[in-house]
């Protein structure tokens, strides 16, 4: 029997080096061709309702930031000065009937501001009081920007659920039923948000 | 074709090197589009505000007024637990419970996504 290295001679054999740069080229074309194909496949994604997404973000938190700044009381409870009231709170129970008008130009102020001095006059809000009367939910309108909503606008809604306490002198939206002077009820607050 | 040679290896290797890492980077380009939506999306899908009422709310009722907080309490619930289920599509059971203070509210919140589960307690109603 030959040796086993006897065979290993000239460049007639099957297992040589002499193809190391054939070899290479061919895996780094393989290697770049499974790469090119995987980018051109994943590039195909829609990235359409990102941008949507990142805007709904921003307005849904102006608005819970709005609606947190109003429902921050002034001050702390004590026993002499009860009962702990946010303004809005105020402003639902709506005691001097202008309740709905302070909402509106805080809540105008709050959202519209912005760095520059100008006011981001293109956002528009609508808000409604929203109550449980025991069976049903109902809804009533509370006060908007004044800008009709035509049905087609991406709208965000934000709400806050506000203790409050139904005043004797009955103006909205607290006239809900039941109507009760005096009644400590939970309502929810909610604000539709749009640029328009 | 003239004969190879492997005179230029190390010249060959460093090209492969350079075009693998620029499919790298673009790789991570390509990613860092989705990055603000994903992030957007899981903000938006997480209840925070939601939650954040309603534990506050609970807070604001017995500080305003501790000696009445559970009667309006346990008459504001079903209003509460409506609301939240009609509007804000999550289960919420809120009830005083037994516990270590004076006053001890369970707070129960489940959106299906997210829970949220709780006993807020106050020991001392000044």
């Amino acid at each position: 029997m030959a040796p086993f290295h006897s065979c290993r001679v000239g460049g007639e054999d099957m297992v040589n080096d002499s193809g190391q740069l054939y070899t290479i080229e061919g895996l780094s074309a393989a290697i770049l061709m499974i790469v090119t194909a995987y980018i051109i496949l994943s590039t195909t994604t829609l990235f359409t309702p990102g941008g949507a997404h990142v805007v709904d973000l921003q307005l849904e938190q102006l608005g819970n930031d709005a609606l947190t700044m109003m429902d921050t009381p002034d001050s702390a409870p004590s026993p002499t000065f009860l009962p702990f009231k946010s303004n809005l709170s105020k402003y639902i129970e709506n005691d001097t009937g202008f309740g709905d008008q302070y909402f509106r130009s805080n809540l105008t102020n709050y959202i519209r501001t912005k760095t520059n001095g100008q006011p981001d006059t293109n956002l528009q809000f609508t808000a409604n009081v929203t109550y449980s009367t025991g069976s049903v939910v109902g809804s009533v309108p509370f006060n908007s920007s004044g800008q009709m909503m035509t049905g087609r606008e991406h709208a965000v809604t934000v709400s806050r659920l506000v203790l409050v306490t139904v005043p004797a002198s009955g103006n909205p939206p607290l006239t809900i039923p039941p109507f009760i002077a005096n009644d400590r009820r939970y309502v929810l607050i909610e604000v539709t948000l749009w640029r328009a | 074709m003239a004969s190879l040679n492997d005179e230029a290896q190390w010249l060959i290797l460093l090209g492969l090197i350079v075009c693998v890492g620029m499919f790298s980077l673009a790789v991570i380009i390509n990613e860092s589009v989705l990055v603000g939506q994903t992030t957007a999306e899981s903000v938006l899908d997480f209840s925070k505000s939601d939650i954040q009422g309603l534990r506050g709310e609970m807070l604001r009722t017995v500080e305003s007024d501790p000696l009445n907080a559970k009667t309006v309490i346990n008459a504001g619930t079903p209003d509460i637990e409506r609301l939240y289920l009609l509007r804000k599509h999550a289960i919420v059971n809120i009830k005083p419970v037994d516990g270590p203070g004076l006053l001890n509210i369970s707070v129960h919140y489940n959106n299906g996504v997210t829970a949220y589960n709780e006993t807020m307690v106050f020991v001392n109603q000044t």
